[in-house]
């Protein structure tokens, strides 16, 4: 369990906000931070890891303090055994992808361990190379797997998909989740994807100039669109076609791609890439044995 | 879409279906739904909004009798034309509702603009979204 009581100023483009969260996170949860750039989520993610300092409060790990403002206690980030995936991947250039992980592992005697995550991230065929050759995807895996190689009781991932295209992103998506399922690793991740945070996590605060506006799981949070549908799902506008009077728009939700009409005036203020709220009462799907 | 914006005036419940009836202005629709759920409770006095897709839309001479309840008739303002397609436009209290049928339909009924006519939403066809202020 995670408890998280902090304030924070925050210079925005706006001014200055106050960062302030008081949560509990559960062991195991897969977490995900989400909000517009300036509203306190990439640094209420660096304040757990431990790069930045909170103005005042504690930050309490399964009874250990991390910190404490009024006992003066600040534990720097290699104590507080968390792995953490920048945006940028942060891999250092001059290093193979080995080497890399080698770096990150603290007890150096575990020589092993970096065979093992090779295997795991399936990257050993990468080993050799220097971060410059490898893609953009194969560089997150590489970012994941150093993150992963001290058994972090953490994983702390800060938009590390963002620079990704759709499949790609799709892809780790799966990775990420699948990781997650194989370690039990608490992940808090930080996204202003909708679908990521639905296909990735079971909570997400929803965080607007420093504070926590809603709490819940993705359906509860995001889903809540006060409409009597009964069939629901969040999907991306991939593109609009004009057919005869209509519009047909496709919408890829999950790994599908969903077909629905619209007319001109549906489709005025929807652009392609969009998020958006699919619905069907439940009278109109019809039921097929397969 | 169409909207329409309404108010709750009663409904009648079978197990988990329920039958929400809405006035707008002064007429009653029929919403057919499935179960109130805690985070979307529907309720006598409630203020919402009735969305139905053109395409459900149906058109029918002034005389003719339909089994549906929610038919009104209306005076159409604008056709649009496409190659299958039409769209038809009526005057709903001063609201439009647009309905799109195939452009046969449309010869055979022989619609213009200024004529009244019958339009009907199947009472399954109608979501109810609460209007939160």
């Amino acid at each position: 369990m995670i408890h998280i009581n902090i304030t924070k100023p925050l210079q925005t483009a706006d001014g200055t906000i106050d960062l302030r969260v008081n949560k509990e996170i559960n062991n195991g949860d897969f977490l995900t931070l989400f909000g517009k750039s300036g509203s306190g989520k990439t640094t209420l993610l660096r304040i757990i890891a431990g790069l930045e300092t909170p103005q005042s409060g504690t930050i309490v790990v399964d009874g250990v303090v991390w910190f404490d403002s009024e006992k003066k206690i600040n534990l720097p980030p290699q104590k507080r055994n968390v792995g953490f995936v920048f945006q940028d991947y942060a891999l250092f250039p001059n290093m193979s992808v080995r080497q890399n992980l080698e770096f990150a592992l603290k007890d150096k005697k575990d020589a092993k361990k970096v065979d093992e995550i090779l295997e795991i991230m399936e990257i050993q065929n990468l080993s050799s190379m220097r971060p410059e050759h490898l893609s953009g995807g194969q560089k997150q895996r590489v970012a994941v797997a150093r993150a992963l190689m001290n058994s972090p009781k953490m994983l702390l991932l800060d938009e590390p998909l963002s620079a990704l295209d759709s499949a790609m992103r799709l892809k780790l998506q799966e990775e990420l989740a699948s990781v997650h399922k194989r370690f039990g690793i608490t992940s808090i991740l930080v996204s202003h994807d909708i679908s990521e945070v639905f296909k990735l996590s079971n909570r997400v605060f929803k965080i607007s100039s420093g504070h926590i506006t809603d709490d819940g799981a993705p359906a509860k949070v995001f889903a809540n669109q006060n409409l009597s549908g009964k069939f629901k799902v969040v999907g991306e506008v991939l593109s609009i076609k004009k057919n005869d009077i209509l519009y047909v728009v496709d919408v890829l939700t999950h790994n599908e791609i969903i077909k629905v009409t619209a007319v001109e005036r549906d489709i005025e203020n929807l652009n392609i890439g969009d998020k958006i709220l699919l619905s069907s009462k439940a009278f109109n799907p019809i039921l097929t044995k397969i | 879409m169409n909207i329409l914006a309404g108010t709750i005036v009663s409904i009648k419940h079978s197990d988990s279906l329920m039958l929400v009836f809405v006035e707008v202005e002064k007429y009653l629709f029929n919403s057919l739904i499935i179960e109130n759920t805690l985070e979307n409770e529907f309720k006598v006095g409630m203020d919402v909004n009735l969305i139905f897709k053109e395409t459900e839309v149906t058109i029918a001479t002034k005389e003719s009798n339909v089994s549906e309840r929610n038919g009104f008739i209306s005076k159409i303002t604008h056709i649009q034309n496409g190659s299958l397609l039409a769209n038809i436009t009526f005057d709903f209290c001063k609201k439009e509702i647009n309905a799109i049928i195939t452009k046969g339909a449309l010869h055979g009924l022989k619609c213009k603009i200024g004529d009244e006519f019958r339009w009907f939403i199947k009472s399954n066809e109608v979501t109810i979204q609460r209007i939160v202020n």
